[in-house]
């Protein structure tokens, strides 16, 4: 049997030895060479962000679309058949360039938050705005529309309202795409207000 | 008539030291805000991203705390403050220490809060010329970014600290030094959203999160010694300084003192304190202590303020 103080002390070398070797200006170099490989890396693959629950990867494979309707005309219409509004008609039109049909769920706001908090819907529409309380709680674009709210006679400050569109919390692959299709679509989303007769 | 303390003044070789230690903590705040600006426009609702912003912002105490040093170290005693202005300094950095530990520890509770509850952080695009990029991506160059400064400045700022005998300026290059650590886990959990794992965010806030406490706790600890006023300790290995025994040799050798104990502290870089003298007659007393003063001050730039006086024994 080793002698319990023998192995102490060897333990303390050790360690010592390590706080040492944290000190040694090689190693400052080493990890930051480390960083910028990590960095060269990520950037060389494309499909970088992932989603952590794979909602992109889901859709683009099982080809539909889960999305909760929150009325708020003109952004979403209720009617008695398919859903009506500036929104519902932006994501047809993103459903189709990800070849997914859109499967549309009726509810309330908090319903649907609470959904897309526990991925049970990809994402939410209903003249959501970018100052909405749920901000901490799911994923949302950046505003794809800004528009000022008429100079009413109210006493109400005048305010810019910044709308966006809500997604699952963390799934950051799902929600650039998204991101990109609103880019492109941009001129696209105009044309549906001034049709739709809001004023940006 | 109240008896004010004399005005000290650096050795003229270390007027330079200290004149270079002075930008050289300007160009850090400068770089440090500009870290701190970019690092909050960035941010986004990443853990790992606001524990390297809290850590940023709270590397500027020590920065202050010794450019308000550099202040007071001019201002002379006067009646009000018959010690002098130097401990000024020691306050701002226990406040500042105080701050350092309760955020670090606010930012420890948050992060594991987040891992336990399983939060994802959404990381959304923005548009940059006409291109659609990950913040993600823009997190990792500011995290880059906020990395190399503080280790160059921190080596830098390392030598001079030691010859100016500074600790706060020695607690500021050891924390920039050790910047780069939390750097590499805040790369890490931004690399890890990447990859899809969400917990590696708030993993690395967690790690972000200890290095604060660590810091926080050092700084605590030095300036409550300080404050207490500890012997004077060197200021790489924090044992005893040297400086204690060698005042009493010199005391010692000289040929009417018997007997010799000497008790000091330190009041930022200055070190005062008293010299106890059993004399071996009383013949010329007072100039002999006059005398004795000036060996002891001789034996290192630092001592100021020494008092000597005479007792017949030691019980």
């Amino acid at each position: 049997m080793r002698d319990v103080g023998t192995v102490f002390a060897q333990i303390c070398e050790a360690r010592t030895g390590s706080a040492r070797r944290k000190h040694r200006p090689g190693c400052a170099y080493k990890s930051r060479a480390a960083i910028v490989l990590t960095l060269l890396a990520a950037y060389g693959c494309g499909a970088l962000p992932r989603d952590p629950e794979g909602t992109l990867n889901r859709i683009e494979h099982q080809h539909h679309l889960r999305i909760g309707l929150v009325e708020n005309p003109p952004w979403v219409i209720r009617s008695a058949g398919e859903p009506l509004g500036i929104e519902p008609q932006m994501v047809r039109d993103f459903a189709s360039s990800l070849g997914a049909s859109p499967e549309w769920h009726w509810g309330s706001e908090q319903e649907h938050m609470e959904a897309l908090d526990a991925y049970e819907l990809d994402l939410v529409i209903g003249g959501i705005e970018s100052s909405t309380p749920w901000s901490k709680k799911v994923g949302l674009t950046r505003p794809y529309l800004q528009e000022q709210d008429a100079p009413g006679a109210e006493s109400r400050k005048k305010r810019t309202r910044s709308h966006v569109i809500a997604t699952p919390p963390g799934e950051n692959a799902w929600l650039k795409r998204l991101q990109e299709f609103l880019k492109q679509e941009n001129g696209r989303t105009r044309e549906l207000l001034q049709q739709m007769g809001a004023k940006p | 008539m109240n008896a004010v303390g004399a005005d000290y003044d650096l050795p003229p070789q270390l007027h330079k030291c200290l004149h270079r230690a002075t930008r050289l903590v300007w160009i850090s705040i400068v770089f440090m805000i500009s870290i701190i600006v970019l690092m909050f426009m960035v941010m986004g609702s990443s853990e790992a991203m606001k524990a390297m912003w809290v850590e940023d912002t709270l590397s500027l105490v020590p920065l202050i705390s010794f450019l308000i040093g550099v202040h007071y170290r001019r201002k002379p005693p006067d009646e009000a403050f018959p010690y002098g202005y130097r401990r000024a300094v020691l306050v701002g950095f226990l406040c500042g220490a105080m701050a350092l530990s309760s955020f670090g520890v606010y930012m420890l509770a948050d992060s594991l809060t987040t891992l336990i509850k399983a939060e994802h952080a959404s990381i959304p695009s923005i548009e940059i010329a006409g291109r659609v990029i990950w913040m993600g991506w823009l997190m990792l160059a500011v995290l880059l970014y906020s990395v190399i400064p503080p280790v160059v400045l921190g080596r830098m700022k390392l030598p001079l600290a030691a010859a100016l005998h500074d600790k706060v300026l020695h607690v500021s290059a050891t924390v920039d030094k050790g910047d780069w650590l939390s750097g590499l886990a805040g790369v890490a959990g931004i690399t890890g959203i990447a990859f899809g794992l969400w917990w590696a965010d708030g993993a690395a806030a967690a790690i972000i999160s200890f290095e604060i406490i660590k810091d926080g706790y050092e700084n605590l600890r030095n300036s409550i010694a300080q404050l207490m006023n500890k012997r004077p300790t060197d200021i790489e290995t924090q044992q005893k300084d040297r400086v204690v025994d060698e005042v009493e040799n010199a005391l010692v050798r000289l040929d009417w003192v018997a007997e010799a104990r000497v008790r000091l502290r330190e009041d930022g870089d200055v070190i005062s304190g008293e010299a106890y003298i059993v004399p071996r007659d009383h013949d010329r007393l007072i100039e002999r202590l006059e005398d004795a003063r000036k060996v002891a001050v001789a034996v290192d730039w630092r001592l100021h303020d020494l008092n000597m006086v005479p007792v017949r024994r030691f019980n």
